[in-house]
């Protein structure tokens, strides 16, 4: 992997990555390199913001860029030593029959075989966060086999409930709060991703694996109604094979 | 001198007026935009003015304001658009330190030049930070802006403690009547195809629909022929629409978008652009 800088601000610095970050691995190894930079440029960092294609730096005043240079190539030799890393695997808890989402009806045209497959394949595959986007708490969840992948609808809904579950090209997305949507819905869960109220108000770091726990709708509303909930999860580690 | 916990009531909230302090700071790699003042210099021009050290929560009061009525005593400073400010119904000047005592009206009328005002008070507003933050932005704030009949809390106090900082500040450098803007290449500007950029630099744009999320400049730009992947936009960044107009990120504007990065702007540009309403005419003017 190389990379290239740009700054679009002088108080900001884009780290453009080629090729772009798309495995799960690769996005624990830019989430480690950017925990390293922070560090590093704590004093004069406001935050940093990942995407596939990168990340952005933004300083609290202009910053020299030949120290931000230095930086990053520091921080990069550092990362591309380490091969181990952590990331938590979450069980989200998903009701595929609930009444709002009757988009894979829609988009096989009724036939219900064709939506029983789509939901058996889709349950059994565990997909990883990419980053975060569009709404507070939004995540884009990376992983999508290409049979599983399904265009946007034609027409985007003007509101999609919160906690729907719902495919868009590329990506699968959990809707943290009700908003106008063109992704094909497939379930909902009752998860929140956001709460302002809970303890952990997000829960969801990139690199984290998500695998999916169908529910019926008893369960469904019973955990809707629970309060401070975080889904179950545990560690695991993953190895970069190559360099 | 005793501490007092007190507050001004509501009675109108005005066109769309929210309680912003510096931002959101933190949040954005979990999708959440760093809000905070539209036109930052006036935003901090009232806060000295009143005699904060540093920059607190404040109202920020667009296009036409609210009434307030004071419970307890509290000074008072208004910057930024030219309006039309009533004190107990008489004429109040902005950029100056006022005191509103029990029983005071404070109304902020119409704006006549410019499009947002910022009123702070001595000690910041005392709302709820939510993410470590005061600034409204819903679903992070239970609210969006400022409702009817809201109590707004302030420390209430009589003394004031800096008269020197009141002095010297003039109207804002945002409210200016010039007609450039002044860009810089965007994270994709290398992307923009040949033709496009050179549209961009010899377009002239329109203020079109805007509000807190960002400024629609309606121009004539050729669309593009690829779709751009979706990625981060800070504050300031011009996106290219599929249709041809720019879309100027502004404080509430969504962490990431699917457009082309094509330019950027700073925070001297935005405060101006935060102060133009729809139909300004703009030419956009490159660095470097």
């Amino acid at each position: 992997m190389t990379y290239t800088l740009h700054f679009p601000q002088t108080d900001q610095c884009f780290v453009s990555l080629s090729p772009m970050v798309t495995s799960q691995v690769e996005i624990l190894q830019q989430q480690h390199w950017i925990g390293l930079l922070g560090k590093k440029l704590k004093a004069v960092l406001r935050e940093i913001v990942a995407e596939p294609r990168g990340f952005l730096l933004f300083f609290k005043t202009a910053y020299d860029p030949q120290k931000i240079k230095t930086a990053i190539q520091n921080t990069w030799e550092q990362t591309q030593a380490k091969k181990h890393f952590i990331y938590k695997q979450w069980e989200i808890p998903i009701d595929c029959h609930h009444s709002d989402c009757n988009d894979l009806l829609d988009f096989f045209k009724g036939d219900t075989d064709q939506v029983k497959a789509y939901w058996e394949a889709f349950l059994a595959q565990s997909l990883y966060v990419q980053f975060y986007g569009f709404l507070p708490g939004f995540v884009y969840l990376n992983g999508v086999p290409k049979a599983l992948q399904l265009p946007r609808r034609k027409e985007p809904r003007l509101t999609v409930p919160a906690g729907s579950v719902a495919v868009g090209d590329r990506y699968v997305g959990i809707y943290p709060q009700v908003s106008p949507g063109g992704w094909q819905l497939l379930g909902q869960s009752p998860i929140a991703l956001f709460d302002r109220n809970r303890s952990l108000a997000f829960f969801l770091e990139p690199g984290d694996c998500i695998q999916w726990v169908a529910i019926d709708s008893n369960t469904f509303e019973s955990l809707k109604n629970t309060t401070n909930l975080i889904p179950n999860h545990a560690d695991k580690e993953v190895v970069l094979s190559s360099s | 001198m005793p501490i007092k916990k007190s507050f001004c009531q509501v009675l109108e909230p005005g066109f769309y007026t929210s309680i912003q302090d510096e931002g959101r700071i933190g949040w954005r790699a979990k999708g959440v935009p760093l809000s905070g003042p539209m036109d930052a210099e006036s935003f901090a021009r009232a806060n000295r003015v009143v005699g904060n050290d540093t920059p607190m929560a404040a109202l920020e009061i667009t296009l036409s304001g609210p009434t307030l009525l004071f419970n307890d005593p509290v000074w008072v400073a208004v910057s930024g658009a030219e309006v039309a400010l009533t004190h107990n119904q008489k004429a109040q000047a902005l950029d100056r330190p006022f005191l509103c005592d029990l029983g005071d009206v404070l109304r902020v009328g119409k704006m006549t030049q410019g499009a947002r005002v910022y009123m702070a008070f001595l000690g910041g507003l005392q709302t709820p930070q939510y993410l470590g933050s005061a600034s409204q932005f819903y679903p992070i704030s239970p609210a969006a802006r400022v409702q009817k009949g809201e109590k707004l809390p302030f420390v209430s106090s009589l003394l004031f403690p800096k008269i020197a900082a009141s002095t010297g500040e003039t109207n804002s450098q945002s409210l200016g009547g010039r007609d450039r803007l002044k860009v810089r290449p965007g994270i994709d500007w290398e992307d923009c195809p040949k033709h496009i950029q050179k549209e961009l630099k010899n377009g002239s744009f329109a203020v079109g629909s805007n509000n807190r999320m960002g400024y629609r400049l309606e121009g004539a730009i050729s669309p593009l022929d690829f779709e751009p992947l979706s990625g981060i936009i800070p504050p300031g960044t011009i996106q290219l629409s599929f249709a041809g107009s720019l879309l100027v990120a502004m404080a509430d504007g969504q962490v990431t978008g699917g457009y082309l990065r094509v330019l950027s702007l700073d925070s001297q540009e935005m405060n101006f652009l935060a102060q133009q309403t729809t139909g300004k005419k703009l030419r956009l003017d490159f660095e470097d």
